[in-house]
């Protein structure tokens, strides 16, 4: 038995979006692998839920017309690695979202789950990071657009508020167009594991594949939110493919963590894996796009 | 609160009443019998309580009952063939000495039932992450891994 004072479903954003308004003590949940987990562990207790992972509105993955590739939230994330758009288009978010947990973990837990669930090594929060990626929050009192950039706050923390769902995770075309991406997990074991770090790089290649037009690094479990090395992309944007141009990314991205001592890892370790996962992961992705990473 | 749900287990339409706050793996231990759902972790981490929904395999100790309303569920006890005969899985599992004290093999067989499913080959290291989300602390893996693989062989072959 789970430590709830109930559970409600709803059969329409709306009307989830109303039971929210009403309802101060309501609690979203989607797939429930962290949630019902947190209740087992007592670190939730007395909850009553809105379950929201049955709801077709919220499923699925759909391309406009203009390539804007969108997420349903309770999608979960055996639907998103085995989704022919993902696949064709976003390889990367397909493979990364495939080492989360163990696969009866991936039938059910949810892309949105994972997101407003906002842990430091979130597998998700990286490349959607990566793809600048935005998310759309309903309310009641009607929806807003946040960029994945601005909607990690802290850990466990977004800047969703609690009437809010997040419904849509929208990725343009030309974030994901020409660009290439890689994701690496670090962690103990390859499955059912959390991360001691992750990184996720996109970049894009000039057309003789020795300038990076543009790059975008992601770290998780680096500082108390998965985010963006800014600073790094920056200086990045615009260098040739070179040896130089790696070391000073895995020089750079050090400046721009603040990571913590857990059991897990050590903080020493942290930086040393930002080190090193940061050029594994620019290479990879400098491969794919058709460039040579050792010139 | 009790809540009247319907839902397929095994092929036979069920209406329970089960309480808001229990797991899929108490419902289908305690009020239908069907023990084969094993409680280990009781937390999604070992896949001893691993049953199919709607064809997909999915831990039933972090699954609210309430929640299986008008799904469709499959547990070891409904792999039995009419008469009696074992599935395909399970008879590869007795023949490779896949199992040793047992209690992670109903988990095991059920995420294999739906693997054998696909009438794909696999190579060992695909094997190897799709049964991930299993723990057996006899070690036996790599029996269970011969026995999955010999199932999905036979299913292409046949």
């Amino acid at each position: 038995m789970f430590d709830l004072n109930g559970i409600e479903t709803a059969n329409s954003i709306e009307e989830a979006a109303e039971k929210l308004s009403c309802n101060e003590s309501l609690m979203l949940m989607a797939g429930g692998t962290d949630v019902l987990v947190k209740i087992r562990h007592h670190e939730l207790e007395g909850m009553k839920l809105l379950c929201i992972a049955d709801m077709d509105e919220l499923k699925g993955i759909r391309k406009d017309e203009k390539g804007v590739i969108v997420i349903g939230a309770a999608t979960c994330f055996t639907d998103i690695t085995n989704n022919e758009i993902i696949k064709r288009h976003i390889p990367a978010l397909g493979i990364a979202v495939d080492d989360i947990g163990g696969p009866q973990i991936r039938n059910v837990a949810t892309i949105g789950g994972n997101l407003c669930n906002a842990a430091v090594s979130a597998d998700s929060a990286g490349m959607l990071l990566v793809l600048d990626a935005e998310a759309e929050l309903v309310s009641k009192n009607g929806k807003r657009i946040v960029k994945m950039a601005e909607f990690f706050v802290g850990p466990s923390k977004t800047v969703r508020q609690r009437d809010e769902i997040l419904t849509r995770v929208i990725i343009k075309k030309e974030n994901y167009d020409n660009y290439h991406a890689h994701y690496i997990k670090f962690s103990q074991r390859k499955a059912m594991d959390i991360s001691i770090l992750n990184c996720a790089v996109n970049l894009k290649l000039s057309k003789d594949k020795s300038i990076i037009d543009d790059y975008k690094i992601a770290l998780g479990v680096a500082a108390p939110k998965p985010f963006l090395c800014e600073n790094t992309q920056k200086q990045v944007k615009g260098r040739n493919v070179s040896k130089e141009t790696l070391e000073l990314i895995s020089k750079s991205v050090l400046e721009e963590i603040n990571p913590r001592d857990s059991w897990r890892g050590s903080r020493e370790f942290r930086f040393q894996l930002a080190k090193q996962l940061s050029i594994r992961a620019t290479k990879q992705a400098i491969e794919f796009a058709g460039g040579k990473s050792d010139a | 609160m009790l809540k009247v749900i319907t839902l397929n287990v095994n092929g036979q339409k069920q209406e329970l009443a089960v309480d808001e706050s229990e797991s899929l793996a108490d419902t289908l231990r305690n009020r239908l019998g069907l023990t084969s759902v094993k409680k280990g972790c009781e937390v999604g981490e070992c896949g001893a309580c691993t049953v199919l929904m709607d064809g997909k395999a999915v831990n039933t100790c972090i699954y609210l009952s309430v929640l299986a309303q008008g799904k469709s569920i499959l547990t070891v006890e409904g792999l039995r063939g009419k008469n009696g005969e074992l599935h395909p899985v399970q008879q590869a599992f007795i023949d490779e000495a896949a199992v040793q004290c047992g209690f992670c093999t109903p988990g095991f067989i059920m995420t294999a039932v739906e693997i054998v499913g696909r009438k794909k080959k696999y190579t060992r290291d695909e094997l190897r992450k799709l049964i991930s989300g299993h723990l057996c602390r006899c070690t036996g893996y790599e029996n269970i891994l011969n026995a999955i693989q010999k199932a999905c062989d036979e299913m292409v072959e046949n």
